[in-house]
């Protein structure tokens, strides 16, 4: 044994206890441990408030015009007024209605055409997994921004026709996460052992395959949710979207691009986005950690 | 008697989902030159985690107290530096899996020389015949060309036995071997098995083997020390140790493995199931399931004594074992 | 004991003739994981199946509950023959014949509980009503050793030997007449390993279950088995009761497997070695696929394939040294004095 007298030894064995301590409490926190999960809840929290109770909150109404053009931040408007003398507060306020509930519609609709597109696609092989396959490549091929621009373009701009292109350019993500879980799955003994019993390959997908799956699948949407709410902003940003009047963040930091000494006008739009943005992030990336940091993180 | 290596007190713990666990729980052991030192256990049992303690390998996570003393320093204190002059250079390792040691990407003749040549600072023609000596060691058929070929192109047997050669290449004074052979088809385990013996009595290398095959430890090793939850339960020379186990895991053991003689009997498991380490029994870890469990099983965990001049067991009560030499009350 | 062979059980229940499964590759040569093989389950049998990697045994599982589908030759359960598993239901006469998987993580559905996955077999079946489902679910959970509160629970409270125990309860479910356990016992710990086995061979020997057991350990093989088939590179080399191959191996291969596994008896014999490594699958050597490793390979052994012959006893082989007509001196050179094999029926 090394020579140390009972006081040096103490401290060893007590400084590793110390560490063990600390890193035990690090380790095997829940979800609603990790700071940045709070953080992100909270603000989705706010917002989703901010949505219901907006006619309260907000002084004006988002399409109400006043004479007081351009008006910078004042107790009277608390983010300034806009080229039409709209209250920007009230709008970014009501912009909660239209961004956030689209936001969340899109990724679940995205995320069911792609998962079901994925999932047979990887269940059935063969012809029908190319041309599924070559779809998403397809759409992978171009940069998503300039992908839904053409669609919408093509459509029409409107908010709805927004969404939709978003969608087109959205789904392939899933369909291919799905299609690699599924392949995985497929081969697992748990779906031979239904297969014998007397599975069909339909009822072997659907009861054995797909419970074990919605769980990554789940987690990407999540992760997926700041990307849809930027895409939304990003394409009324261009007029493809949402058209005036219309308070959508996305048209109104377009504004605001055109007025930049108003810098109001713009920056209030653009915090929402981005506050909306980092909440999605911090939560999906903490419910990514949680639930299976070595299957999700090879996801993305 | 050299004691190459002597490790006191390891202790291993890491956080766990019901709280922090002990992997392994104050081991002691020694290992002189030229001996191979068994060391047996089931999964679960802490056994790996011993040895990837020495060489510096367990998870960032854990924490590590104890000694382990090898060439008048302590393995466990050593920073990454100093690790890794000793990893390779003086202790040797092969693991289970030799396609996590071989990259797929890079020739033989590159794997085997370039920590030669960095730990003793040989020129690249000297590495090169150096390499392909060891290759012949290890029995590989035309050396020379087998040299520049890649891993993919070797079964899985040879493959291992380009890790033993990996392994040789600095000359270390203790191989450390986990679970060597287990990947492998038994007749290619056989080869390897001899391998090991012959390089072994070639180089007087001090060796430790990890294993849960009692057959391979037979084979090979000189004396054993049989893990059970992160403890060692029993300790001696090999052949008395297994035809006269004194600890009842080590004599339960022992019955559950299929025997020629009992052809045709049913096979006789251990009731229960083995001790996690997020689950751990108290006093001794084998009480639940242990025939010959007294009261004070589940509350002094007891401690490895001698039972004669060479043997040594954690168990004060078992009734079948022997008390001879040394008058230990049972 | 175990696995003592009844008269009234013996009837053949799987049944596999000259069986090759091929499988293509892209611009390589094909490989034959089977290379034409047969065998015989009978009810009330364990039937060991023994090799190493790449002799095929595990695809002849496969091939047999048709998750593999066979190139050529047949194989047959109860009479008809086995069709691969395409997209619809497994035929329901075939459920009789189940298997058990290696790895026993990936054999239960993590998020369905032990009664549910249980179940399945019955709810297949659609001819049990609901009072006897949760009855039958019991009977099989006991008949494992495991409490009939198992089946509230989900696989992930229980070890990998017990897991083991629930696909065993699963099959038995289907009321199975044979069961196939491919590699059952390999990734179970010592104790675990004894259970699963004794398991098996109590169903053998008291429900007249045929037990195909696939395995690679030759010492658990022997305890429990009745009769031991031994592949190589995708065909049979030898079969025979398991008395009689450990007593007297004919084949070189048989004898080398057997010399190959170390005993735990402290003697430090060091267990013999065979030389040479197996070949490719998709290159077999020629004629006798052994020879190249072979200690006793004479002249015709790489020339031309021994075909697999009664040798008498009930045993196959599949050898020159212990073919008759090769003895009888007609065609070619003669054997060496090669060891004492039994006559040709």
């Amino acid at each position: 044994m090394s020579f140390m007298t009972g006081g040096e030894m103490e401290s060893a064995d007590d400084r590793a206890d110390h560490v063990l301590a600390k890193r035990q409490s690090v380790a095997f926190r829940s979800v609603w441990r990790r700071p940045l999960a709070v953080v992100g809840l909270l603000i989705v929290a706010g917002w989703v408030l901010a949505a219901v109770l907006a006619p309260w909150i907000a002084q004006y109404g988002p399409l109400q015009q006043t004479a007081d053009i351009y008006a910078p931040p004042s107790a009277d408007h608390w983010f300034g007024t806009d080229q039409l003398g709209r209250d920007v507060f009230s709008r970014v306020i009501h912009g909660s209605r239209i961004t956030l509930p689209l936001a969340v519609m899109l990724v679940a609709l995205a995320s069911v055409v792609g998962s079901l597109l994925g999932g047979i696609a990887g269940y059935l092989s063969g012809v029908v997994d190319e041309v599924i396959m070559r779809f998403a490549d397809l759409v992978f091929a171009f940069p998503a921004i300039i992908l839904a621009m053409a669609v919408a373009a093509a459509l029409g701009p409107s908010l709805r026709n927004a969404v939709l292109a978003v969608v087109v350019v959205a789904w392939p993500i899933y369909a291919r996460v799905m299609r690699s879980l599924v392949l995985s799955a497929r081969e697992m003994e748990y779906v031979l052992a239904s297969r014998l019993t007397g599975a069909s390959s339909r009822e072997a997908l659907f009861s054995e395959i797909l419970p074990n799956v919605a769980g990554p699948i789940t987690v990407l949407a999540m992760l997926e949710l700041g990307n849809a709410t930027l895409w939304l902003a990003g394409l009324s940003f261009l007029g493809l979207g949402a058209q005036p009047p219309h308070p959508e963040w996305g048209a109104m930091v377009a504004s605001g691009a055109l007025a930049f000494n108003r810098w109001w006008v713009g920056l209030f739009p653009g915090l929402a986005i981005l506050s909306a943005v980092l909440a999605f992030n911090f939560i999906g990336d903490s419910f990514r950690d949680t639930l299976d940091p070595r299957i999700t993180r090879a996801i993305r | 008697m050299n004691e190459l290596l002597s490790v006191r007190g390891l202790r291993i713990r890491m956080p766990g989902p019901h709280g922090p666990m002990t992997i392994v729980d104050g081991v002691d052991f020694d290992v002189s030159s030229g001996e191979v030192l068994g060391i047996a256990g089931e999964s679960g049992s802490g056994k790996t985690m011993t040895v990837l303690a020495l060489l510096g390998l367990i998870p960032p996570n854990a924490v590590v107290t104890g000694t382990a003393t090898f060439g008048g320093r302590d393995l466990l204190s050593l920073d990454r530096r100093q690790l890794q002059q000793v990893r390779g250079r003086e202790v040797g390792v092969v693991f289970q899996d030799p396609m996590t040691t071989l990259h797929p990407m890079v020739s033989i003749e590159r794997q085997l020389t370039e920590h030669m040549r960095r730990h003793l600072d040989l020129g690249r023609r000297v590495a090169r015949v150096r390499a392909i000596s060891l290759l012949e060691e290890v029995r590989i058929p035309n050396a020379r060309r087998a040299i520049e070929a890649h891993p993919h192109q070797f079964s899985g047997g040879m493959r291992q036995r380009i890790v033993i050669a990996m392994a040789l290449a600095c000359e270390p004074k203790l191989l450390i071997a986990d679970e060597p052979t287990t990947a492998l088809d038994v007749t290619v385990q056989a080869g390897i098995l001899r391998l090991l013996d012959q390089i072994r009595r070639d180089r007087g290398m001090a060796v430790i083997l990890v294993t849960h095959d009692l057959g391979v430890m037979s084979s090979l090793a000189n004396r054993l020390a049989v893990f059970y939850a992160g403890r060692v339960v029993e300790m001696g020379p090999v052949k008395p140790l297994l035809q006269d186990p004194q600890h009842p895991y080590t004599k339960n053991l022992l019955m559950a493995l299929p025997h020629p003689q009992q052809r045709g009997q049913p096979l006789q498991p251990i009731p229960g199931t083995a001790a996690t380490p997020d689950a751990r029994p108290p006093g001794c870890a084998f009480h639940p399931r242990c025939q010959y469990a007294e009261e004070s099983c589940s509350i002094k965990v007891p401690s490895l004594m001698p039972v004669s001049d060479t043997r040594l067991s954690a168990c004060p009560v078992a009734p079948f074992a022997g008390r001879a030499l040394l008058g230990v009350e049972g | 004991m175990i696995g003592q062979f009844d008269v009234t059980n013996g009837e053949v229940a799987l049944r596999a003739r000259d069986v090759v499964v091929e499988y293509k590759r892209k611009h390589m040569p094909s490989v034959r994981a089977l290379a034409g093989m047969s065998l015989d389950v009978l009810r009330g049998q364990v039937h060991g199946l023994v090799g190493e990697s790449g002799c095929g045994k595990s695809t002849l599982g496969r091939a047999a509950t048709g998750l593999v589908e066979v190139t050529s030759g047949s194989i047959d359960f109860e009479g008809k023959t086995v069709e691969p598993l395409g997209l619809r239901p497994r035929p329901r006469h075939f459920r009789r014949l189940q298997m058990i998987f290696q790895n026993a993580h990936a054999s239960l559905n993590p998020r369905r509980t032990v009664g549910d996955q249980l179940a399945d077999a019955l709810l297949r079946s659609h001819d049990t009503p609901p009072p006897d489902r949760d009855r039958r679910i019991s009977v099989a959970l006991e008949r494992v050793g495991l409490p009939e509160a198992a089946s509230k629970r989900y696989p992930s409270d229980f070890s990998g030997g017990q897991r083991q125990r629930i696909c065993v309860a699963r099959s038995l479910v289907a009321e199975p007449t044979v069961i196939i356990a491919d590699e059952p016992i390999s990734a179970l710990d010592a104790s675990a390993q004894a259970q699963i086995s004794n398991l098996l061979a109590e169903l053998a020997r008291d429900l007249g279950i045929g037990i195909l057991f696939i395995s690679h350990d030759l010492a658990i093989v022997r305890q429990v088995a009745d009769v031991v088939t031994v592949m190589y590179l995708g065909k049979v080399v030898e079969s025979a009761s398991t008395d009689q191959l450990w007593s007297r191996p004919l084949h070189p291969y048989s004898e080398a497997l057997i010399a190959a596994a170390p005993a735990h008896d402290g003697l430090g014999t060091l267990p013999e070695a065979l030389a040479g490594d197996i070949p490719d699958p998709a290159v077999p050597p020629t004629g006798c696929r052994f020879h190249p490793r072979c200690k006793h390979a004479f002249e015709i052994c790489p020339v031309e394939e021994p075909a697999l012959l009664d040798v008498g006893e009930g045993r196959r082989c599949a050898c020159w040294l212990h073919t008759e007509a090769h003895r009888a001196g007609g065609d070619g050179p003669q054997a060496p004095g090669g060891s004492s094999g039994g006559l040709v029926s």
